[in-house]
């Protein structure tokens, strides 16, 4: 398993974790929903940002994350991906 | 009449048939590896990669196996001629033994594909061994066979229809190398053949269909 992978299934796990919520979620939430470490958490949510998958509001002083547009299409490509790989027989 | 392939029966009106059957193989197969080329960019995966060198290879051996019969058919249909570079050797032949050296690179990737952990020692026990085989499909039906019997065992784990799909398609390149082995003695096994390799192919553009639609 190398780095990329994770990354990719870091990814997929955090945006399952705020639509599980709702549509938007805590930090403390997807830290215990994908199981990662503070600075983990951070570093992966800064990422997911900058390239458009998810977007951070302010409420009542707190941070709340919500996956956007891009980040649902995201997910849409990972599930054809993931289909057609398991398909196969050699999961994503 | 036997046209081409001195040992390989081919009903004269199914002349031209087995062409349009290997170019529509070809273009299914190249939609295959450029999903497989996707999912290998996303995951970085050894397996992945190798489903998608195995369907690169695959269908350039097609395409090659469908542009050499369609030159043959053509001459043979316009000018009633039959292509040679000499005596001996066919343009077709050319085509079929192309086609045949990829299909054995392809289905090695896709043996190696299903075994991870014992894929490199496979590898050369097949390689070594096929110098022992006289005849080119048998051993690229024991290879496909053995994919075939992966993909079976990989649909009876959750029945999914995918995986039904692509199970019927190793079954069906399986049953077209089993049949043409056969075809030196009748001409209905060299079409039965072809009709199973194009069965395939169209069971994973079905596939690639339902993993592609539109959903919410």
């Amino acid at each position: 398993m190398n780095e990329r992978r994770s990354k990719l299934a870091i990814f997929v796990d955090i945006i399952r974790v705020i639509r599980r919520r709702g549509g938007m979620a805590k930090p403390t939430h997807i830290l215990y929903g994908a199981n990662l470490s503070h600075k983990r958490l951070n570093q992966y949510l800064g990422w997911m940002i900058e390239q458009g998958l998810i977007e951070m509001s302010e409420y009542h002083g707190g941070k709340l994350y919500k996956v956007t547009p891009k980040g649902d299409n995201f997910m849409k490509e990972f599930k054809k991906i993931e289909e057609f790989s398991e398909a196969f027989g050699i999961g994503a | 009449m036997v046209l081409a392939l001195p040992s390989v029966q081919i009903p004269v009106r199914f002349y031209g048939y087995d062409t349009v059957i290997y170019l529509v193989c070809a273009i299914i197969g190249f939609m295959i590896a450029y999903n497989a080329l996707k999912l290998y960019h996303t995951t970085r995966s050894k397996n992945h990669q190798d489903l998608y060198r195995g369907f690169v290879i695959l269908s350039i051996g097609l395409l090659t196996l469908a542009l050499t019969t369609g030159y043959v058919y053509f001459k043979y249909f316009v000018y009633s001629y039959v292509s040679y570079f000499d005596t001996l050797f066919g343009v077709d032949d050319l085509g079929f033994w192309i086609y045949l050296a990829t299909s054995l690179a392809a289905y090695l990737f896709f043996v190696k594909m299903y075994s991870i952990d014992h894929g490199e020692k496979l590898l050369i026990t097949v390689l070594l061994t096929s110098n022992y085989f006289v005849y080119f499909n048998a051993v690229l039906f024991l290879l496909i066979a053995y994919v075939a019997f992966r993909s079976i065992s990989n649909y009876f784990m959750d029945r999914s229809q995918n995986k039904l799909l692509v199970m019927m398609a190793f079954s069906s390149m399986a049953l077209y190398h089993g049949l043409l082995m056969f075809s030196i003695f009748s001409k209905v096994i060299y079409v039965l053949a072809n009709l199973f390799l194009l069965g395939g192919f169209v069971a994973l553009l079905i596939m690639l269909t339902r993993v592609n639609r539109v959903r919410k």
